[in-house]
């Protein structure tokens, strides 16, 4: 019962955030972050295992290679921003959340443009002129 | 079928890592960026196809696995390299037991020796030593005692080579007192 560790730890770090928040906001934010940490190791194991049998699977229909690192690093870079631009906006720097968001986004866009570019190019090349 | 294989494994694994991305404005630029595969995964065949003679960038980015290919190289690659390991090994071996005989054959009391060493397999480690010693008495015409005194003084003799032996074999080799067996012609 994994689930009910995940919602009990959640719970009570919820329960503690809502009585230090009133005295010490820092406190209350290192809380939130440290929950964070303790849910996503005690996830890390599943992940990898998705991970894992994904790239198996990508393995074995001899998908292309480019596909799957890109969209894992995409995946990762989404998680990172959304954590810690929930981090941020727990601790009332929405204007902070933004701005990592902003940066995620900019990342992903950077990840993604020379597929882009490449599938333009293609196109482009065999348009008539 | 390789292009209809891909294209289903692509927007299987697509879905199914949208299901796990975060909740947030992000959201549509991922799904933008797996898109853009997907439309990869649906025009590089097709530009292949119809315009073979061309080389399209899009197809830089379609390159499939050469999974199995790499792990027969790295199979071929571990038997040359245990190959050439044990040959080492059983160079090394022959030296090992040349040195042990030239060197054991200097301790008094040592007439000749035969010497196998054993290696530990796939590390190439001296495992254990075994000799047989064709013994010499150390001082001829000395003994002129009765066949009992005589056999004592043997045996005395025989236990100062084997404490000698091992005690070289322990300082030159590192091998323990318990890998080490000697054996005495005729035992």
């Amino acid at each position: 019962m994994e689930i009910a560790q995940i919602v009990g730890l959640g719970l009570v770090t919820t329960i503690f955030l809502l009585i230090i928040r009133q005295e010490k906001p820092v406190l209350a934010v290192l809380l939130s972050l440290t929950c964070a940490t303790v849910i996503f190791l005690f996830l890390i194991d599943k992940l990898s295992t998705i991970v894992a049998v994904v790239t198996e699977l990508s393995h074995r229909a001899e998908a292309n290679y480019f596909f799957l690192g890109t969209v894992l690093k995409i995946l990762g870079v989404a998680y990172l921003a959304e954590f810690g631009a929930a981090i941020c906006r727990d601790a009332g720097e929405a204007a902070v959340a933004k701005k990592v968001e902003f940066g995620a986004k900019i990342i992903i866009a950077v990840l993604a443009l020379p597929i882009m570019v490449a599938i333009l190019e293609s196109l482009m090349e065999i348009m008539p002129r | 079928m390789t292009i209809v294989k891909n294209l289903l494994v692509i927007v299987v694994i697509a879905s199914f890592l949208e299901i796990l991305l975060p909740d947030s404005s992000i959201r549509p630029f991922v799904r933008f960026a797996i898109g853009l595969f997907v439309i990869l995964a649906i025009l590089n065949p097709i530009l292949s196809v119809f315009f073979s003679g061309r080389a399209m960038q899009a197809g830089a980015w379609d390159l499939p696995w050469e999974y199995e290919e790499s792990d027969d190289y790295q199979q071929v690659g571990r038997e040359v390299n245990r190959d050439i390991r044990e040959v080492g090994s059983e160079l090394i071996r022959e030296k090992i037991e040349q040195q042990i005989s030239s060197t054991a054959i200097l301790v008094p009391g040592v007439g000749d020796l035969q010497t196998r060493v054993i290696m530990t397999p796939g590390e190439g480690k001296l495992s254990g030593v075994e000799m047989v010693i064709v013994p010499v008495s150390t001082a001829p015409g000395e003994d002129s005692g009765t066949a009992f005194s005589s056999r004592d003084r043997q045996d005395q003799e025989r236990e100062i080579i084997v404490k000698k032996l091992t005690s070289m074999m322990k300082n030159l080799y590192g091998v323990n007192e318990d890998q080490v067996v000697i054996r005495f012609e005729g035992e």
